[in-house]
């Protein structure tokens, strides 16, 4: 598909892509956003912009370096007013490794962002041309439109569902699999279960809740359903375009023998 | 020969539409599509890096914000409270969301609707192919049609 206007800038810069593993654009994103996502969940900034390697090394850095550091522990007796259990609880040598890994994660998304929006101020106004469909025999993703409310309610669900919906493969089973992992671990499941059988009191039964683990939990659903719903409207919209772009060139009045203004002096 | 104007949302349908147009020996020159861009949308095109075209996700973006941190402090405090941090950190989170959504609401004003762009079908046929083409376009969701008889 040769397209005149602007083809050598299209050949440097690529505005979307779609392979098996699913789509990727260009869009205008708030840096404060994005650096917001990395500091409540190191790794969720990057994988917002499709950084999905770089995002994935820094959510398992995350959760092994606050894991050790008893980071959320700390936090629950910070928030609760015990201030001197809170400064027992915290491994000073893992805490000192986490302050310079968590502000890069922040500063790093911010800056990249900020970057990617005037690559993204290039590229916007260029045609959207894209494979729209990548059928392999291992796995089949094509660009269409998707509601992106109900991405979000599949990853409030279970972190990672509305990603696949979306066909985010990456982000899909890196969030399933952490899912997994702090589900299991906070025991928050079991919790509820004591509760609605009637196996145990509330107060006998917070005694089963991990509050290291259960502290990732807010991070993780919000981080993962906001995530579904932006990333559902970005794809949407580049569908659009993409549509729009192939109407444009293939389709338009220039393409067709009809002419508005002369047709009807001639044919009357 | 008559002529059939029809609007359309971009989706999918429209190629669906224009594939089955060319099954029924209707001729690609004899169709045209205009892209009816919203009038705002081409204002803020001049504007280029500064404006954000992301008007639907900043609807949420306070709230889901507000529900993270809403939520870590409401669990936290919930391990000494008496429904426990489940209950509190759910409730907190939900009042949270509720929060940042108002202040977005209330101070950044970006709820207005997104203006939508329209894919406007003109088709140029034969007067026996018309109920064809009428019928091909009823089925693929158009929002509008009209005939012109010439």
């Amino acid at each position: 598909m040769a397209i005149e206007i602007g083809s050598n800038i299209m050949a440097r810069r690529n505005n979307a892509v779609l392979d098996f593993l699913g789509s990727a654009g260009l869009s205008y994103r708030k840096p404060a956003i994005i650096a917001w996502w990395s500091a409540a969940f190191p790794g969720f900034g990057h994988m917002l912009l499709d950084m999905h390697i770089k995002g994935n090394v820094l959510f398992l850095f995350e959760i092994i370096i606050n894991f050790n550091s008893k980071l959320n522990l700390a936090m629950v007796y910070t928030f609760m007013g015990d201030f001197k259990r809170s400064a027992l609880t915290l491994n000073t040598q893992w805490t000192l490794i986490y302050i310079p890994f968590y502000f890069y994660c922040i500063w790093d998304s911010y800056i990249t962002t900020a970057k990617l929006n005037r690559i993204n101020a290039l590229t916007k106004d260029k045609p959207v041309t894209m494979k729209v469909l990548d059928l392999r025999t291992y796995e089949t993703c094509f660009i269409d439109k998707r509601l992106p409310w109900l991405a979000s309610v599949w990853s409030f669900l279970l972190p990672g569902l509305g990603q696949v919906y979306t066909r985010r493969l990456f982000t899909a089973l890196s969030l399933l699999s952490w899912s997994v992992t702090i589900y299991v671990n906070s025991h928050q499941l079991q919790y509820i279960q004591l509760i609605v059988n009637h196996e145990a009191t509330m107060a006998e039964a917070i005694k089963v809740l991990n509050p290291e683990w259960l502290l990732f939990m807010p991070s993780l659903i919000f981080g993962a359903a906001y995530d579904a719903y932006a990333k559902t409207v970005e794809s949407n919209r580049l569908f659009e375009k993409e549509l729009l772009s192939y109407l444009k060139f293939e389709w338009s009045i220039a393409k067709s023998d009809l002419i508005i203004k002369e047709k009807r002096g001639s044919d009357l | 020969m008559s002529s059939l104007i029809c609007l359309f949302k971009p989706s999918l349908s429209i190629e669906l539409l224009l594939s089955e147009f060319k099954k029924n020996q209707i001729d690609q020159n004899n169709v045209a599509c205009f892209i009816l861009d919203a009038p705002l949308s081409q204002l803020t095109n001049e504007i280029s890096s500064s404006s954000n075209p992301n008007e639907e996700m900043s609807m949420a973006d306070l709230g889901f914000v507000f529900a993270t941190i809403f939520g870590v402090v409401g669990a936290s405090i919930g391990f000494k409270m008496e429904l426990g941090p489940i209950i509190w950190g759910i409730a907190s989170s939900i009042g949270g969301f509720i929060l940042g959504f108002l202040i977005d609401l209330i101070f950044t004003k970006k709820f207005k609707k997104k203006p939508e762009t329209y894919i406007l079908i003109s088709i140029h046929c034969h007067k026996g192919q018309e109920n064809i083409v009428k019928k091909i376009i009823a089925a693929h969701q158009a929002l509008g049609l009209t005939v012109i008889e010439s």
